[in-house]
Protein backbone atom coordinates (compact mmCIF):
# COMPACT_ATOMS: atom_id res chain seq x y z
CA UNK A 1 0.00 0.00 0.00
CA UNK A 2 1.46 3.36 -1.02
CA UNK A 3 0.99 6.69 0.89
CA UNK A 4 -1.55 7.65 -1.66
CA UNK A 5 -3.72 4.09 -1.24
CA UNK A 6 -3.43 4.84 2.62
CA UNK A 7 -4.66 7.83 2.57
CA UNK A 8 -7.89 7.33 0.26
CA UNK A 9 -8.49 3.38 2.37
CA UNK A 10 -8.68 6.25 5.30
CA UNK A 11 -10.67 8.76 4.07
CA UNK A 12 -13.37 5.62 3.16
CA UNK A 13 -13.02 4.50 7.12
CA UNK A 14 -11.62 1.60 6.04
CA UNK A 15 -8.45 0.11 7.50
CA UNK A 16 -4.91 0.93 5.69
CA UNK A 17 -1.67 -0.63 6.65
CA UNK A 18 -0.92 2.06 8.28
CA UNK A 19 -2.39 5.32 10.23
CA UNK A 20 -1.56 8.04 7.38
CA UNK A 21 0.03 11.44 7.89
CA UNK A 22 -0.85 14.50 6.41
CA UNK A 23 -0.67 18.05 7.18
CA UNK A 24 -2.34 20.98 4.99
CA UNK A 25 0.80 23.70 5.95
CA UNK A 26 4.57 23.31 7.43
CA UNK A 27 6.20 26.47 7.67
CA UNK A 28 9.15 26.52 5.55
CA UNK A 29 11.16 27.58 9.16
CA UNK A 30 10.30 24.05 10.87
CA UNK A 31 11.00 21.68 7.64
CA UNK A 32 14.04 23.78 6.83
CA UNK A 33 15.15 23.07 10.22
CA UNK A 34 14.60 19.26 10.25
CA UNK A 35 16.40 19.09 6.35
CA UNK A 36 18.59 22.88 5.40
CA UNK A 37 17.60 24.14 2.45
CA UNK A 38 14.77 21.46 1.10
CA UNK A 39 11.98 22.28 -0.96
CA UNK A 40 8.40 21.44 0.76
CA UNK A 41 7.74 18.54 -2.30
CA UNK A 42 10.89 17.13 -1.47
CA UNK A 43 10.36 17.30 2.54
CA UNK A 44 7.21 15.63 1.99
CA UNK A 45 9.07 12.69 0.14
CA UNK A 46 11.78 12.54 2.48
CA UNK A 47 10.40 12.66 5.29
CA UNK A 48 7.48 10.49 4.76
CA UNK A 49 4.17 12.28 4.62
CA UNK A 50 1.57 10.41 3.23
CA UNK A 51 0.07 13.76 1.30
CA UNK A 52 1.63 16.85 -0.81
CA UNK A 53 -0.80 19.83 0.28
CA UNK A 54 -1.61 22.89 -1.58
CA UNK A 55 -3.01 25.39 0.58
CA UNK A 56 -4.47 27.97 -1.68
CA UNK A 57 -3.39 30.72 1.22
CA UNK A 58 0.44 30.08 0.75
CA UNK A 59 0.26 29.47 -2.96
CA UNK A 60 -0.19 32.67 -3.95
CA UNK A 61 -3.15 31.93 -5.64
CA UNK A 62 -4.62 35.41 -5.29
CA UNK A 63 -2.20 38.34 -6.31
CA UNK A 64 -1.63 41.14 -3.97
CA UNK A 65 -0.84 44.82 -4.89
CA UNK A 66 1.01 46.43 -2.27
CA UNK A 67 -0.53 49.73 -0.76
CA UNK A 68 1.88 50.85 1.45
CA UNK A 69 4.54 49.58 3.93
CA UNK A 70 1.71 47.83 6.22
CA UNK A 71 -1.13 47.35 3.68
CA UNK A 72 -1.95 45.21 0.73
CA UNK A 73 -4.73 44.44 -1.72
CA UNK A 74 -6.03 41.13 -3.19
CA UNK A 75 -7.97 40.44 -6.26
CA UNK A 76 -10.98 39.72 -4.14
CA UNK A 77 -10.75 43.87 -3.65
CA UNK A 78 -10.22 43.21 0.40
CA UNK A 79 -7.14 45.10 2.15
CA UNK A 80 -5.21 43.19 4.36
CA UNK A 81 -2.67 44.37 6.82
CA UNK A 82 0.37 42.76 6.95
CA UNK A 83 2.68 42.23 9.64
CA UNK A 84 5.44 40.33 10.35
CA UNK A 85 3.71 37.36 11.57
CA UNK A 86 0.92 37.34 9.33
CA UNK A 87 -1.91 38.61 6.97
CA UNK A 88 -5.59 39.33 8.14
CA UNK A 89 -8.08 41.18 6.39
CA UNK A 90 -9.05 44.72 7.10
CA UNK A 91 -11.05 45.85 4.91
CA UNK A 92 -13.84 44.95 2.03
CA UNK A 93 -15.08 46.40 -1.25
CA UNK A 94 -18.87 45.39 -0.21
CA UNK A 95 -21.29 47.50 1.81
CA UNK A 96 -24.23 47.22 0.33
CA UNK A 97 -26.56 45.20 -1.43
CA UNK A 98 -25.68 47.49 -4.84
CA UNK A 99 -22.34 46.54 -3.90
CA UNK A 100 -22.65 43.54 -3.91
CA UNK A 101 -24.91 42.99 -7.56
CA UNK A 102 -22.05 45.07 -8.82
CA UNK A 103 -19.54 43.05 -7.63
CA UNK A 104 -17.50 40.74 -9.68
CA UNK A 105 -15.49 38.36 -8.15
CA UNK A 106 -11.74 36.87 -9.28
CA UNK A 107 -11.55 34.79 -12.37
CA UNK A 108 -11.79 31.07 -11.24
CA UNK A 109 -9.80 29.99 -14.33
CA UNK A 110 -6.90 32.56 -14.34
CA UNK A 111 -3.55 30.14 -14.81
CA UNK A 112 -1.89 31.43 -11.17
CA UNK A 113 -5.33 30.34 -9.37
CA UNK A 114 -4.16 26.85 -8.56
CA UNK A 115 -0.70 27.71 -7.79
CA UNK A 116 1.94 24.61 -7.40
CA UNK A 117 -0.84 22.52 -7.60
CA UNK A 118 -0.07 21.02 -10.80
CA UNK A 119 3.43 20.41 -10.37
CA UNK A 120 2.23 18.62 -7.26
CA UNK A 121 0.46 16.56 -9.46
CA UNK A 122 2.97 15.82 -12.59
CA UNK A 123 5.09 14.83 -9.59
CA UNK A 124 3.30 12.75 -7.02
CA UNK A 125 -0.20 11.76 -8.65
CA UNK A 126 -0.57 7.77 -7.80
CA UNK A 127 2.06 7.75 -5.09
CA UNK A 128 1.12 10.50 -2.36
CA UNK A 129 -2.35 11.81 -2.30
CA UNK A 130 -2.25 15.21 -3.45
CA UNK A 131 -4.85 17.65 -1.87
CA UNK A 132 -6.01 21.01 -2.66
CA UNK A 133 -7.22 23.26 0.25
CA UNK A 134 -9.40 26.51 -0.91
CA UNK A 135 -12.46 27.74 0.93
CA UNK A 136 -16.11 27.21 0.64
CA UNK A 137 -18.44 30.25 1.23
CA UNK A 138 -17.91 31.59 4.98
CA UNK A 139 -14.71 33.57 5.21
CA UNK A 140 -14.22 34.84 1.76
CA UNK A 141 -17.64 36.17 1.25
CA UNK A 142 -16.90 37.63 5.12
CA UNK A 143 -13.97 38.87 4.09
CA UNK A 144 -15.79 40.46 1.19
CA UNK A 145 -17.99 42.55 3.50
CA UNK A 146 -15.58 42.64 7.05
CA UNK A 147 -16.12 40.21 9.34
CA UNK A 148 -17.64 42.17 12.06
CA UNK A 149 -20.07 43.79 9.18
CA UNK A 150 -21.21 40.65 7.89
CA UNK A 151 -21.81 38.89 11.19
CA UNK A 152 -24.09 42.19 11.86
CA UNK A 153 -25.92 41.63 8.51
CA UNK A 154 -26.99 38.27 9.08
CA UNK A 155 -29.50 40.28 11.55
CA UNK A 156 -30.19 43.87 9.76
CA UNK A 157 -29.43 42.32 6.37
CA UNK A 158 -30.10 39.01 5.78
CA UNK A 159 -30.12 39.81 1.72
CA UNK A 160 -26.97 41.21 1.31
CA UNK A 161 -25.68 38.31 2.91
CA UNK A 162 -27.15 35.70 0.29
CA UNK A 163 -26.09 37.59 -2.09
CA UNK A 164 -22.39 37.70 -1.28
CA UNK A 165 -22.55 34.20 -0.29
CA UNK A 166 -23.79 33.04 -3.85
CA UNK A 167 -20.78 34.92 -5.45
CA UNK A 168 -18.17 33.42 -3.28
CA UNK A 169 -20.17 29.91 -3.70
CA UNK A 170 -20.07 30.27 -7.62
CA UNK A 171 -16.79 31.10 -7.26
CA UNK A 172 -15.39 27.90 -4.91
CA UNK A 173 -17.32 25.54 -6.89
CA UNK A 174 -15.71 26.36 -10.43
CA UNK A 175 -12.18 26.53 -8.28
CA UNK A 176 -13.00 23.32 -6.93
CA UNK A 177 -14.12 21.63 -9.93
CA UNK A 178 -11.19 22.80 -11.88
CA UNK A 179 -8.83 21.64 -8.81
CA UNK A 180 -9.85 18.52 -8.94
CA UNK A 181 -10.02 18.11 -12.82
CA UNK A 182 -6.59 18.97 -12.98
CA UNK A 183 -6.12 15.79 -10.48
CA UNK A 184 -6.30 16.64 -7.02
CA UNK A 185 -7.38 13.83 -5.05
CA UNK A 186 -8.76 15.55 -2.14
CA UNK A 187 -10.51 19.17 -1.49
CA UNK A 188 -10.02 20.32 2.19
CA UNK A 189 -12.53 23.32 2.51
CA UNK A 190 -11.42 26.09 5.14
CA UNK A 191 -13.58 28.55 6.61
CA UNK A 192 -13.71 29.08 10.08
CA UNK A 193 -16.98 28.42 11.86
CA UNK A 194 -16.29 28.74 15.71
CA UNK A 195 -14.04 30.27 18.37
CA UNK A 196 -12.77 27.77 21.43
CA UNK A 197 -16.07 27.70 23.00
CA UNK A 198 -18.70 27.69 20.46
CA UNK A 199 -19.82 28.92 16.85
CA UNK A 200 -19.62 32.10 15.65
CA UNK A 201 -23.50 32.02 14.40
CA UNK A 202 -26.19 29.72 15.30
CA UNK A 203 -26.88 26.48 14.78
CA UNK A 204 -29.87 28.36 13.21
CA UNK A 205 -28.53 30.45 10.73
CA UNK A 206 -25.48 28.31 9.65
CA UNK A 207 -28.50 26.46 8.35
CA UNK A 208 -29.98 29.16 6.92
CA UNK A 209 -27.09 31.07 5.41
CA UNK A 210 -23.95 28.89 5.56
CA UNK A 211 -24.71 25.26 4.67
CA UNK A 212 -26.57 25.05 1.27
CA UNK A 213 -23.70 26.69 0.11
CA UNK A 214 -21.33 24.44 1.44
CA UNK A 215 -23.72 21.65 0.44
CA UNK A 216 -23.02 22.80 -3.07
CA UNK A 217 -19.15 22.73 -3.27
CA UNK A 218 -19.15 19.48 -0.82
CA UNK A 219 -21.32 18.15 -3.64
CA UNK A 220 -19.43 19.73 -6.88
CA UNK A 221 -16.39 18.22 -5.15
CA UNK A 222 -17.38 14.76 -5.20
CA UNK A 223 -19.41 15.10 -8.09
CA UNK A 224 -15.99 15.29 -9.99
CA UNK A 225 -14.39 12.25 -8.00
CA UNK A 226 -12.34 13.42 -5.35
CA UNK A 227 -12.57 12.90 -1.43
CA UNK A 228 -13.61 16.32 0.31
CA UNK A 229 -12.81 17.38 4.25
CA UNK A 230 -14.36 20.18 6.09
CA UNK A 231 -12.38 22.05 8.12
CA UNK A 232 -13.23 24.32 10.63
CA UNK A 233 -11.63 25.64 13.51
CA UNK A 234 -13.04 25.70 17.24
CA UNK A 235 -16.06 24.48 18.78
CA UNK A 236 -17.95 23.06 16.28
CA UNK A 237 -20.22 20.45 17.92
CA UNK A 238 -23.57 22.42 17.55
CA UNK A 239 -22.94 22.40 13.59
CA UNK A 240 -21.19 18.80 13.35
CA UNK A 241 -24.48 16.91 12.54
CA UNK A 242 -25.26 19.39 9.68
CA UNK A 243 -21.62 19.05 8.34
CA UNK A 244 -21.68 15.77 8.54
CA UNK A 245 -25.08 15.09 7.06
CA UNK A 246 -23.43 16.27 3.87
CA UNK A 247 -21.61 13.18 2.80
CA UNK A 248 -18.42 14.92 3.72
CA UNK A 249 -15.78 12.33 3.70
CA UNK A 250 -13.61 14.05 6.74
CA UNK A 251 -13.58 16.74 9.31
CA UNK A 252 -10.86 18.40 10.69
CA UNK A 253 -8.92 20.29 12.31
CA UNK A 254 -10.34 19.03 15.93
CA UNK A 255 -8.72 21.03 18.49
CA UNK A 256 -8.29 19.67 21.46
CA UNK A 257 -8.43 23.24 23.38
CA UNK A 258 -12.10 23.82 21.79
CA UNK A 259 -13.30 20.42 23.34
CA UNK A 260 -12.84 18.58 20.26
CA UNK A 261 -11.94 15.24 22.13
CA UNK A 262 -11.42 12.96 19.67
CA UNK A 263 -13.02 9.74 21.61
CA UNK A 264 -16.36 11.52 21.59
CA UNK A 265 -15.93 12.80 17.98
CA UNK A 266 -14.87 8.77 16.98
CA UNK A 267 -17.62 8.02 19.47
CA UNK A 268 -20.34 10.05 17.45
CA UNK A 269 -19.53 10.52 14.17
CA UNK A 270 -16.76 7.36 13.58
CA UNK A 271 -18.57 5.42 11.65
CA UNK A 272 -19.64 8.25 9.17
CA UNK A 273 -17.05 10.46 8.54
CA UNK A 274 -12.70 9.96 8.55
CA UNK A 275 -11.40 12.24 11.69
CA UNK A 276 -8.39 14.51 10.27
CA UNK A 277 -5.54 16.11 13.12
CA UNK A 278 -5.94 16.73 17.03
CA UNK A 279 -2.36 16.77 17.76
CA UNK A 280 -2.40 19.99 19.58
CA UNK A 281 -0.19 22.81 17.97
CA UNK A 282 -0.14 24.83 20.98
CA UNK A 283 1.23 24.05 23.96
CA UNK A 284 1.87 20.44 22.98
CA UNK A 285 4.26 21.15 19.87
CA UNK A 286 5.45 24.58 20.87
CA UNK A 287 6.52 23.66 24.25
CA UNK A 288 6.44 19.85 25.58
CA UNK A 289 9.36 17.30 25.22
CA UNK A 290 9.47 15.20 21.94
CA UNK A 291 8.67 12.53 23.88
CA UNK A 292 5.24 14.25 25.13
CA UNK A 293 4.57 14.85 21.62
CA UNK A 294 5.44 10.99 21.01
CA UNK A 295 3.37 9.60 23.69
CA UNK A 296 0.03 11.94 23.32
CA UNK A 297 0.14 10.79 19.33
CA UNK A 298 0.44 7.71 20.61
CA UNK A 299 -2.72 7.89 23.06
CA UNK A 300 -4.68 9.74 20.33
CA UNK A 301 -4.25 7.21 17.76
CA UNK A 302 -5.58 4.70 20.36
CA UNK A 303 -8.32 6.50 20.52
CA UNK A 304 -8.94 7.23 17.10
CA UNK A 305 -7.88 4.77 14.82
CA UNK A 306 -9.33 1.59 15.90
CA UNK A 307 -11.07 0.32 12.54
CA UNK A 308 -9.99 3.09 10.01
CA UNK A 309 -11.09 6.02 9.50
CA UNK A 310 -8.18 8.22 11.31
CA UNK A 311 -5.28 10.56 9.45
CA UNK A 312 -2.59 11.98 11.90
CA UNK A 313 -2.31 15.77 11.58
CA UNK A 314 -2.11 18.78 13.84
CA UNK A 315 -4.55 21.10 15.21
CA UNK A 316 -3.94 23.61 12.92
CA UNK A 317 -1.12 23.74 10.97
CA UNK A 318 2.47 23.46 11.28
CA UNK A 319 3.31 26.86 11.78
CA UNK A 320 6.56 28.84 13.08
CA UNK A 321 6.46 28.10 16.30
CA UNK A 322 6.41 24.50 16.56
CA UNK A 323 9.50 23.00 17.74
CA UNK A 324 10.75 21.03 14.75
CA UNK A 325 12.09 18.49 16.60
CA UNK A 326 8.55 18.17 17.63
CA UNK A 327 7.17 17.51 14.19
CA UNK A 328 9.69 15.26 13.68
CA UNK A 329 8.58 13.47 16.72
CA UNK A 330 4.63 13.63 15.49
CA UNK A 331 6.08 11.97 12.33
CA UNK A 332 7.99 9.42 13.82
CA UNK A 333 5.69 8.58 16.54
CA UNK A 334 2.94 7.81 13.93
CA UNK A 335 5.56 5.55 11.90
CA UNK A 336 6.35 3.60 14.99
CA UNK A 337 2.42 3.25 16.68
CA UNK A 338 0.21 3.49 14.12
CA UNK A 339 1.03 -0.09 12.37
CA UNK A 340 -2.70 -1.78 11.97
CA UNK A 341 -1.75 -5.10 12.90
CA UNK B 1 -41.87 54.15 33.24
CA UNK B 2 -40.72 50.55 34.45
CA UNK B 3 -42.37 49.63 30.85
CA UNK B 4 -40.77 51.88 28.71
CA UNK B 5 -36.96 51.09 29.82
CA UNK B 6 -38.18 47.09 29.79
CA UNK B 7 -39.12 48.31 26.19
CA UNK B 8 -36.05 50.08 25.42
CA UNK B 9 -34.18 46.58 26.76
CA UNK B 10 -36.20 45.00 24.87
CA UNK B 11 -35.99 46.37 21.26
CA UNK B 12 -32.19 46.59 22.21
CA UNK B 13 -32.21 43.04 22.80
CA UNK B 14 -33.63 42.17 19.19
CA UNK B 15 -30.76 44.32 17.63
CA UNK B 16 -33.57 46.94 16.78
CA UNK B 17 -31.46 50.30 16.65
CA UNK B 18 -34.35 52.61 15.07
CA UNK B 19 -37.14 51.21 17.49
CA UNK B 20 -34.34 51.60 20.32
CA UNK B 21 -33.70 55.70 18.98
CA UNK B 22 -37.66 56.16 18.80
CA UNK B 23 -37.91 55.13 22.52
CA UNK B 24 -35.23 56.79 24.17
CA UNK B 25 -36.33 60.23 22.45
CA UNK B 26 -39.57 59.78 23.86
CA UNK B 27 -37.99 59.23 27.31
CA UNK B 28 -36.12 62.05 27.22
CA UNK B 29 -38.68 64.12 25.88
CA UNK B 30 -41.11 62.72 28.83
CA UNK B 31 -37.65 64.18 31.12
CA UNK B 32 -37.21 60.62 32.46
CA UNK B 33 -34.04 60.53 34.40
CA UNK B 34 -31.01 59.86 32.13
CA UNK B 35 -28.99 57.90 33.88
CA UNK B 36 -31.77 55.74 34.80
CA UNK B 37 -32.71 55.55 30.80
CA UNK B 38 -29.24 54.54 30.61
CA UNK B 39 -28.88 51.74 33.58
CA UNK B 40 -32.87 49.90 33.55
CA UNK B 41 -33.13 50.20 29.96
CA UNK B 42 -29.64 49.95 27.72
CA UNK B 43 -27.69 48.67 30.30
CA UNK B 44 -30.29 46.34 31.44
CA UNK B 45 -30.63 44.75 27.61
CA UNK B 46 -27.03 44.43 27.29
CA UNK B 47 -26.99 42.53 30.32
CA UNK B 48 -29.60 40.06 28.75
CA UNK B 49 -26.98 39.79 25.84
CA UNK B 50 -24.14 39.06 27.89
CA UNK B 51 -25.74 36.28 29.94
CA UNK B 52 -27.43 34.58 26.56
CA UNK B 53 -24.39 35.26 24.66
CA UNK B 54 -22.56 33.32 27.69
CA UNK B 55 -25.11 30.24 27.93
CA UNK B 56 -25.26 30.04 23.63
CA UNK B 57 -28.81 31.07 23.12
CA UNK B 58 -27.90 34.01 21.19
CA UNK B 59 -24.61 34.31 19.02
CA UNK B 60 -22.20 37.12 17.46
CA UNK B 61 -24.50 38.74 14.80
CA UNK B 62 -27.11 39.20 17.83
CA UNK B 63 -24.59 40.08 20.13
CA UNK B 64 -23.65 42.98 17.29
CA UNK B 65 -26.85 43.88 16.44
CA UNK B 66 -28.22 44.58 19.99
CA UNK B 67 -23.93 46.40 20.24
CA UNK B 68 -25.30 48.74 17.69
CA UNK B 69 -28.68 49.73 18.83
CA UNK B 70 -26.67 49.93 22.35
CA UNK B 71 -24.35 52.60 20.55
CA UNK B 72 -27.56 54.47 18.79
CA UNK B 73 -29.29 54.98 22.17
CA UNK B 74 -25.82 55.77 23.87
CA UNK B 75 -25.42 58.56 21.42
CA UNK B 76 -28.82 59.88 22.04
CA UNK B 77 -28.11 60.21 25.60
CA UNK B 78 -24.55 61.23 25.66
CA UNK B 79 -24.90 65.39 25.48
CA UNK B 80 -27.42 64.70 28.59
CA UNK B 81 -25.32 62.58 30.30
CA UNK B 82 -23.40 65.03 33.35
CA UNK B 83 -19.58 64.42 33.86
CA UNK B 84 -19.39 62.22 37.07
CA UNK B 85 -22.87 61.81 36.94
CA UNK B 86 -22.50 58.37 35.47
CA UNK B 87 -20.21 56.19 38.05
CA UNK B 88 -19.50 53.28 35.38
CA UNK B 89 -17.26 50.60 36.84
CA UNK B 90 -14.11 52.35 35.77
CA UNK B 91 -11.56 52.23 32.81
CA UNK B 92 -10.47 49.15 30.69
CA UNK B 93 -8.14 49.48 27.80
CA UNK B 94 -7.69 46.71 25.20
CA UNK B 95 -6.28 45.90 22.41
CA UNK B 96 -4.84 43.22 20.07
CA UNK B 97 -1.09 42.35 20.71
CA UNK B 98 1.97 43.56 18.92
CA UNK B 99 2.22 41.19 15.37
CA UNK B 100 -1.26 40.45 15.43
CA UNK B 101 -4.15 41.88 13.09
CA UNK B 102 -7.10 39.91 14.70
CA UNK B 103 -10.00 41.79 16.23
CA UNK B 104 -13.10 40.36 16.46
CA UNK B 105 -12.88 38.49 20.00
CA UNK B 106 -11.60 41.95 21.13
CA UNK B 107 -14.76 43.61 19.76
CA UNK B 108 -16.68 41.52 21.70
CA UNK B 109 -15.07 41.41 24.46
CA UNK B 110 -15.43 45.32 24.41
CA UNK B 111 -19.02 45.51 23.32
CA UNK B 112 -19.65 43.55 26.22
CA UNK B 113 -17.21 45.79 28.88
CA UNK B 114 -19.68 48.47 27.62
CA UNK B 115 -22.60 47.16 28.20
CA UNK B 116 -21.07 46.10 31.52
CA UNK B 117 -20.05 49.66 31.69
CA UNK B 118 -16.87 49.72 31.69
CA UNK B 119 -15.13 52.51 29.86
CA UNK B 120 -13.51 50.92 26.67
CA UNK B 121 -10.18 52.82 25.51
CA UNK B 122 -9.99 50.76 22.16
CA UNK B 123 -6.65 50.57 20.85
CA UNK B 124 -6.73 48.82 17.97
CA UNK B 125 -4.49 46.06 16.29
CA UNK B 126 -1.19 45.06 16.33
CA UNK B 127 -0.25 47.57 19.18
CA UNK B 128 3.21 48.36 20.15
CA UNK B 129 4.63 47.47 23.22
CA UNK B 130 5.07 51.32 24.24
CA UNK B 131 1.69 52.30 22.89
CA UNK B 132 0.08 49.98 25.75
CA UNK B 133 2.59 51.34 28.10
CA UNK B 134 1.56 55.27 27.15
CA UNK B 135 -2.08 54.59 26.82
CA UNK B 136 -1.52 53.05 30.55
CA UNK B 137 0.26 56.25 31.49
CA UNK B 138 -1.94 58.57 30.30
CA UNK B 139 -5.18 56.73 31.08
CA UNK B 140 -4.67 55.12 34.35
CA UNK B 141 -6.73 52.22 34.10
CA UNK B 142 -8.20 49.54 36.20
CA UNK B 143 -7.64 47.13 33.89
CA UNK B 144 -5.87 46.12 30.74
CA UNK B 145 -7.17 43.56 28.69
CA UNK B 146 -4.45 42.09 25.78
CA UNK B 147 -5.70 39.97 23.04
CA UNK B 148 -3.58 37.27 20.78
CA UNK B 149 -5.26 34.82 18.15
CA UNK B 150 -2.01 33.30 17.43
CA UNK B 151 0.38 31.09 18.96
CA UNK B 152 3.14 32.48 17.31
CA UNK B 153 1.98 36.60 18.52
CA UNK B 154 1.26 35.42 22.10
CA UNK B 155 4.69 35.99 23.25
CA UNK B 156 3.76 39.84 22.93
CA UNK B 157 1.99 39.20 25.43
CA UNK B 158 4.81 38.89 28.13
CA UNK B 159 6.99 41.78 25.90
CA UNK B 160 3.82 44.17 27.21
CA UNK B 161 3.73 43.11 30.77
CA UNK B 162 7.31 43.44 30.51
CA UNK B 163 7.39 46.97 29.01
CA UNK B 164 5.09 47.99 31.81
CA UNK B 165 7.04 46.29 34.67
CA UNK B 166 9.73 48.55 33.51
CA UNK B 167 7.99 51.30 33.32
CA UNK B 168 7.08 51.13 36.75
CA UNK B 169 3.53 51.08 35.55
CA UNK B 170 2.98 47.18 36.67
CA UNK B 171 1.19 47.20 39.55
CA UNK B 172 -0.44 50.36 39.27
CA UNK B 173 -3.61 48.31 36.62
CA UNK B 174 -4.66 44.74 36.19
CA UNK B 175 -3.68 42.58 33.10
CA UNK B 176 -6.12 40.22 31.85
CA UNK B 177 -5.40 38.05 28.26
CA UNK B 178 -7.08 36.00 26.01
CA UNK B 179 -7.57 34.61 22.47
CA UNK B 180 -7.33 31.44 21.28
CA UNK B 181 -4.08 30.19 21.85
CA UNK B 182 -4.52 31.88 25.32
CA UNK B 183 -5.03 29.28 27.93
CA UNK B 184 -5.12 29.63 31.49
CA UNK B 185 -1.59 28.35 32.38
CA UNK B 186 -0.05 30.50 30.02
CA UNK B 187 -1.91 33.68 31.40
CA UNK B 188 -0.36 32.10 34.88
CA UNK B 189 3.14 32.10 33.32
CA UNK B 190 3.33 35.11 31.80
CA UNK B 191 2.06 37.31 35.23
CA UNK B 192 -1.14 37.91 34.33
CA UNK B 193 -3.97 38.85 36.71
CA UNK B 194 -6.96 36.89 34.88
CA UNK B 195 -8.13 35.00 31.98
CA UNK B 196 -10.88 34.06 29.91
CA UNK B 197 -11.96 31.62 27.71
CA UNK B 198 -14.24 33.42 25.96
CA UNK B 199 -15.91 37.34 25.60
CA UNK B 200 -18.68 36.60 27.59
CA UNK B 201 -16.02 35.27 30.20
CA UNK B 202 -13.91 38.30 30.53
CA UNK B 203 -17.02 40.63 31.43
CA UNK B 204 -17.07 37.96 34.56
CA UNK B 205 -13.67 38.53 35.25
CA UNK B 206 -13.25 42.03 34.62
CA UNK B 207 -15.79 42.11 37.42
CA UNK B 208 -13.86 40.28 39.84
CA UNK B 209 -10.88 41.88 39.13
CA UNK B 210 -12.69 45.59 39.94
CA UNK B 211 -14.00 44.15 42.80
CA UNK B 212 -10.65 43.46 44.17
CA UNK B 213 -8.70 46.58 43.71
Amino acid sequence: MNSAERIFTALQGDIPDRVPILEWFVHPSVYQALIPGITWPDFVEQIGLDAISSLFLFEGAFTETKIDEKTVMNEWGVTLAVTEEHQAPIEGPIKTLEDAKRYIPPDPEAPHRLGHLPEYIQRFKGEKAVVWAQRADFMWAAELCRLDDFLLNFVINPKLVHEVLEIVAEFSVALARRAVRAGADVVMLGDDYAFNTAPLMSPAMFKEFILPRLTRVIQAVKDEGAFCVKHSDGNVWSLLDMIVDTGVDAINPLEPVADMEIAAVKKKYGDRVCLIGNIDCGDLLCKASPEDVMRTVKETISKAAPGGGYIVSSSNTIHSSVKPENYRAMIEATHRYGMYS
Amino acid sequence: MADTYQEIASSLYRGDASKVAELVREAIDKNLDVSEILSDGLMKGMDKVGQDFKTNVIYVPEVLAAARAMQTGMNLLRPFLVKGEVKGRGKYVIGTVAGDVHDIGKNLVKMLLEGAEFEVIDLGVDVAVEDFVNAVSEHSPKILGLSALLTTTQKSMLATIEGLEESGLRQSVKIMVGGAPITASYAEEIGADGFAPDASAAVDVAGNLVKWR
